[in-house]
């Protein structure tokens, strides 16, 4: 094209520019959002995690975590309305006469996008063998073929110990999985039979408590007795230093009337041997409970022997009748 | 020559004259007897009555002798020697009482006889002046032995008071062979047993109570090693200490050792205390509270046991480095100083 050529279609360029513009301007100003129609997924996110769940072992009371794969899923979405657009009223059309001077019209086929949104999902995965974890940057822990952890040392009991801490959160970290927070609880003195284990959502820590975790009923009961309690405790005659050392209380009611929310706990002069708690819960008439803790013999002792007392609370109080002292000779 | 007939009759006359003269004798003895008696009654009175005066200026002399005797006993410096004086002037003392009460009692007897005396009417009248004499003398000796009553009761007080001024024993030996040594100055003073109980000590304790009978002491020289035992088995150790030694016995408290402490008194082992252990963990008070759990402290000064002083621990424990002291108020170590004493000068001749 030439110069000249160009110079005349120049305006009408111009022209058919500014006719465009100003009609999808006059469109625009007419078209709106109408009514919600879906929920469009924009986009979705993985993330790879963990869960942990606590159990118990059948024997020894050793606490059993549990580690399985989860996928932390989040979905971008968006909500999507129906395009309705004005156009006034024409004058030779029949029918009713609105007041209105416009009329509106849903536009079939277009949307117009509106809130955007995240939702997670948590989709549960199989189980995670042979993975080691830290629990609160201290602790490691390495899962077996079955993604099982089996707490040989009782680490989560001792985190319970204190009777003055009723829950206590702890970190689980995995090098690649990230990190999971968890609250264990420790509800002795329940007044309802409703579980404390809330199972974790997206947006809550995971609680678990230790008690139910090991099967144990603290429900408070209104009649309950103490007479009829007999308590055994096994504990070796000599404890070697370096050496990791059991008691096992057993716990039989021949009394007639449920014992309510038993414990025994250890004194001693010496630390290790001091402060482990042994939980009973409610024991009815005629049942026998044991409860294991392990006792890690240090490898410094400043006398040749340990001496510890196991001493019990019910829910009636202490019961000083039973306490029983042992003598643990250093070997 | 006299006739047969002459000779009998001069026979019978001897034989009369014979029989008359021995009826004679013995009515002159008779005579002389009742006569001596008669003169024996006023004159036995009056020698009693003179005997009566020597007794009396016997004891005169014997008080005299011990107020001086009183005036250089706080001159001496040993206390035991202090005391065994002034035991000697209460045993002379208590001879001088008992004096007095048998010369009450001999004169209450003169005074009878004088009484009976004067009945009878064959006396002279210098016989009766005599005796009225000696009677106005008794009175005399009665209201002097009175006096004299009085100031051996007020003299033998201030001697009490004078033993009891003086300071407690610096040590003693218990009856059960415990060797005690004074802790402080009165009136807080008291006595802890110089070393922990021994071992031997403890068992013999054991065997007494347990059959009932005497202990079997050990020997002062005999090989020591503390007492290995349980807070229970050392409480009852005390009860059975203080029944045989007839004072109180116990286990020392916190307050006792930090006394001990401060005089520079530390035991080789570490001892029970009688005091409750606590803690300032507010989870463990909340514990031993919640269970029901006593744990009772030991004061460990040469940390035999633990890095710390004083340490809680199980009252059933025990260790071989774990013993007991004894202590006991100041008055047990006067009163068995006061004891022995007291043996030592009734054994006196």
């Amino acid at each position: 094209m030439t110069l000249k050529a160009y110079r005349r279609l120049y305006p009408l360029v111009v022209a058919i520019i500014a006719l465009v513009v100003s009609t999808s301007i006059a469109d625009s100003k007419l078209k709106r959002r109408g009514r919600y129609v879906r929920t469009d997924v924009e986009k979705t996110v993985d993330k790879d995690s963990f869960s942990v769940e606590l159990s118990c072992s059948t024997t020894g009371s050793l606490p059993v975590l549990t580690f399985k794969g989860q996928t932390i899923r989040t979905i971008h979405e968006v909500k999507m309305y129906e395009t309705i657009i004005e156009t006034p009223h024409s004058a030779a059309e029949a029918g009713p006469v609105f007041r209105e001077k416009n009329e509106i019209k849903v536009i079939p086929g277009e949307f117009i996008a509106g809130e955007q949104s995240e939702r997670v999902e948590i989709i549960d995965g199989n189980p995670l063998p042979n993975e080691t974890f830290s629990i609160n940057g201290v602790f490691t822990v390495k899962t077996d073929n079955e993604g099982k952890c089996l707490d040989k040392k009782q680490i989560i009991l001792e985190f319970m110990d204190d009777l003055s801490v009723n829950s206590c959160t702890l970190t689980f970290k995995h090098d690649k999985l990230g990190e999971k927070e968890f609250v264990l609880t420790r509800e002795l003195l329940k007044r309802s039979n409703q579980p404390r284990t809330v199972k974790p959502t997206p947006d809550t820590i995971p609680t678990v408590d230790i008690l139910e975790a090991f099967g144990l009923d603290f429900t408070q009961l209104r009649s309950i007795g103490r007479e009829g309690l007999e308590l055994k405790i096994d504990l070796p005659e000599g404890a070697q230093p370096n050496t990791i050392i059991t008691a096992t209380v057993t716990a039989t009611n021949k009394g007639n009337r449920t014992i309510g929310t038993l414990m025994v706990r250890t004194f001693s002069r010496e630390g290790w041997l001091d402060g482990k708690m042994f939980y009973f819960g409610n024991l009815e008439p005629g049942k026998t409970m044991t409860f294991s803790r392990q006792f890690l013999v240090p490898d410094k002792a400043a006398a040749e022997a340990s001496h510890v007392a196991f001493a019990v609370w019910n829910l009636l109080g202490r019961q000083q009748d039973q306490l029983q002292a042992f003598r643990l000779k250093r070997r | 020559m006299l006739s047969p007939k002459s000779r009998r009759l001069v026979l019978i006359c001897l034989l009369v004259i014979g029989m008359c003269h021995a009826q004679d004798i013995k009515s002159e003895n008779e005579k002389g007897n009742a006569e001596a008696s008669a003169v024996a009654a006023p004159k036995s009175i009056r020698t009693r009555t003179l005997e009566e005066l020597d007794a009396k200026n016997r004891r005169d002399r014997e008080l005299s002798d011990i107020a001086t005797m009183l005036k250089t006993i706080p001159a001496l410096q040993n206390m035991e020697q202090r005391i065994i004086e002034y035991l000697r002037i209460q045993k002379r003392f208590g001879k001088l009482m008992d004096d007095i009460k048998d010369a009450s009692s001999r004169q209450a007897d003169i005074a009878e006889d004088i009484r009976t005396s004067l009945l009878d009417t064959k006396l002279t009248p210098q016989e009766e002046a005599r005796l009225h004499e000696c009677r106005q003398n008794l009175k005399s000796f009665a209201e002097q032995q009175q006096l004299m009553v009085q100031q051996i009761r007020l003299a033998s007080r201030n001697v009490q008071n004078s033993i009891g001024a003086l300071p407690p024993p610096p040590s003693y030996m218990s009856r059960a062979g415990i060797k005690m040594n004074l802790v402080g100055t009165m009136p807080n003073a008291f006595y802890v047993s110089a070393a922990c109980i021994s071992k031997d000590l403890f068992i013999a304790a054991s065997e007494s109570l347990k059959l009932q009978q005497e202990p079997n002491l050990p020997e002062a020289d005999a090989p020591y090693a503390v007492a290995n035992v349980n807070y229970y088995q050392a409480s009852t150790f005390c009860s059975w200490l203080s029944t045989y030694e007839q004072a109180v016995y116990t286990i020392p408290g916190k307050k006792v050792f930090e006394s001990l402490a401060q005089f520079n008194i530390v035991p080789n082992e570490a001892v029970w205390s009688s005091s409750e252990w606590q803690t300032d963990e507010v989870g463990q008070i909340r514990a031993i509270e919640r269970f029901g759990v006593i744990m009772q402290q030991v004061w460990d000064p040469k940390q035999r046991l633990s890095s710390e002083q004083f340490i809680g621990e199980l009252p059933i424990a025990h260790y071989e480095s774990l013993g007991f002291l004894v202590i006991t108020p100041a008055m047990t170590g006067i009163a068995r100083r006061w004891q022995l004493l007291s043996q030592q000068v009734a054994n006196e001749p």
